[in-house]
């Protein structure tokens, strides 16, 4: 459905250099710390800014839903013309579902954007990505700052969104690794402006574990399956894609239960 | 494209002082002030500013970069600017046209003002008006809402400085530029309307092209 190869962009102190295959009918979380790439990527996939190198294969704007994280339409714009400019816009434009589901959400269609709350604003920019037979849905930070009521009505609506169509997509973005968790099929790392990791999340939550291990350990156990060590009060914080191994030869050491915050600090912080 | 002109007539709703400001001053200057000419050249200039007004709410909040997610294309907005400039452009001559008759009926009594070359000057301020647009759309594409109004000032500001060293020289050299000027209009105003029109669009054509350029070069 979406496929980048070796797309570049070169900036004076960042580069960004990822290679992403974005599955038919799956939703794919993209996870990065804060200036990792994550802006920059979707800004290339979207053909916001030019890139350097590689390729990038992605369906028509028409069969796209896009959420930026820091830009919408204007705020001094009500609902009401919103929809005018939607259906003169897009030729599957579903008028009826998008004003049910206003009058759901309590979104009010005479109302300027500008007197919205940051949830019924996120919300409403979702709706607008999602209500035109989009078959890809771009979706950067759509989660962010809400409360927890707003972030599981959004949420809601990507899993509607998906049981629709088997063949619709989903690239999102997040911060909150518990929506990443309950959402995603895979998910890629982005740090410093590279893909380090792409795994499904049934693997990365089942194979990938964190062993804690007290000198001692560390010293004898075998470290052919270690990604990544990081020296803590008590020894050492290992990862690994091995659990099972570890679990069934050394059955002593500590194995923490698997999230991906976690893992990935340690990508990022583990040597 | 229509998409997007009916998210700029959205945006011009919002001015709703300025146009009721517009029509206060265009009929006070129609019932007190003793020229007709003077409201078309208010007007003329305004048609710019405001299809750059909606340029400026586009790129609030980074509201572009969301526009150039939607199926319009760049050209499309670059296209969809000119269109609009020149439909407010035609709406407010016609708008001031009114006024002016208004003020010419006030004083003379009559309508045989009215005449072939009377619309000829009420067309040349509605060309002398998508002049202006072919300039002001660029330069606020180039340089966004922060920087433009600095870059029109530079512009403008040269415009003016050159049309004073044009007027100093003839009062240095003693060539009376306006009879000259009235002389070559009155040799064949149809001819002369025809070559300012020629230009006016060749001007826009070279201006939307530049305009282009630039959207599709810029970054969001």
């Amino acid at each position: 459905m979406l496929e980048i190869k070796n797309v570049q962009k070169k900036y004076d102190h960042f580069q960004l250099n990822c290679t992403l295959n974005i599955q038919e009918g799956t939703i794919t979380g993209l996870i990065g710390q804060n200036g990792a790439g994550k802006t920059t990527l979707f800004k290339a996939i979207l053909g916001l800014i030019h890139i350097d190198g590689g390729t990038i294969q992605i369906p028509p704007k028409e069969e796209i839903g896009v959420v930026l994280a820091d830009a919408g339409f204007s705020d001094y714009l009500t609902i009401g013309e919103i929809i005018s400019i939607l259906e003169n816009m897009y030729m599957h434009f579903e008028k009826d579902y998008f004003i049910q589901k206003c009058d759901e959400f309590n979104l009010p269609r005479d109302k300027k954007i500008l007197d919205f709350s940051t949830g019924m604003k996120a919300k409403l920019k979702v709706l607008i990505a999602l209500t035109h037979h989009a078959q890809l849905l771009i979706l950067d930070e759509p989660t962010s700052g809400l409360d927890v009521i707003a972030r599981d009505d959004i949420l809601n609506m990507i899993r509607e969104f998906m049981e629709e169509n088997p063949h619709h997509t989903v690239l999102i973005s997040s911060h909150i690794s518990s929506d990443l968790e309950s959402l995603c099929d895979d998910v890629y790392m982005i740090n410093d402006g590279a893909i380090v990791l792409h795994e499904t999340i049934d693997d990365l939550l089942n194979q990938y574990a964190l062993l804690k291990l007290d000198d001692q350990q560390y010293q004898n156990i075998d470290k052919a399956y270690l990604l990544k060590i990081k020296k803590e009060n008590y020894g050492y914080c290992c990862l690994t894609n091995q659990k099972q191994f570890y679990q069934d030869n050394y059955p002593d050491i500590v194995i923490d239960k698997n999230n991906i915050d976690e893992l990935f600090f340690m990508m990022i912080r583990g040597e | 494209m229509k998409g997007l002109l009916i998210k700029d007539i959205a945006y011009l709703k919002q001015n709703k002082s300025l146009y009721f400001f517009l029509i206060i001053f265009g009929l006070g200057f129609s019932l007190f002030y003793d020229n007709s000419n003077f409201i078309l050249g208010y007007c003329s200039v305004f048609s710019g500013i405001l299809a750059l007004g909606t340029i400026n709410y586009d790129d609030y909040n980074h509201g572009l970069s969301f526009l150039f997610t939607l199926p319009p294309t760049r050209k499309d907005y670059v296209k969809e600017k000119y269109l609009l400039a020149y439909g407010i452009s035609v709406v407010l001559i016609i708008f001031a046209t009114i006024l002016s008759i208004a003020t010419d009926y006030r004083l003379l009594h009559n309508f045989h003002f009215i005449s072939l070359d009377w619309l000829l000057g009420i067309l040349a301020t509605l060309f002398f008006s998508f002049m202006l647009i072919a300039f002001l759309i660029p330069i606020q594409i180039k340089f966004g809402s922060q920087k433009s109004q600095l870059a029109m000032i530079i512009v403008f500001g040269g415009m003016a400085l050159v049309f004073i060293l044009l007027y100093l020289l003839t009062q240095v050299t003693g060539i009376d530029i306006e009879s000259l000027f009235n002389q070559i209009i009155s040799l064949s105003p149809y001819l002369i309307m025809t070559m300012f029109i020629l230009i006016v669009a060749l001007i826009n054509y070279v201006s939307y092209r530049i305009s282009i350029t630039m959207m599709e070069k810029k970054e969001f």
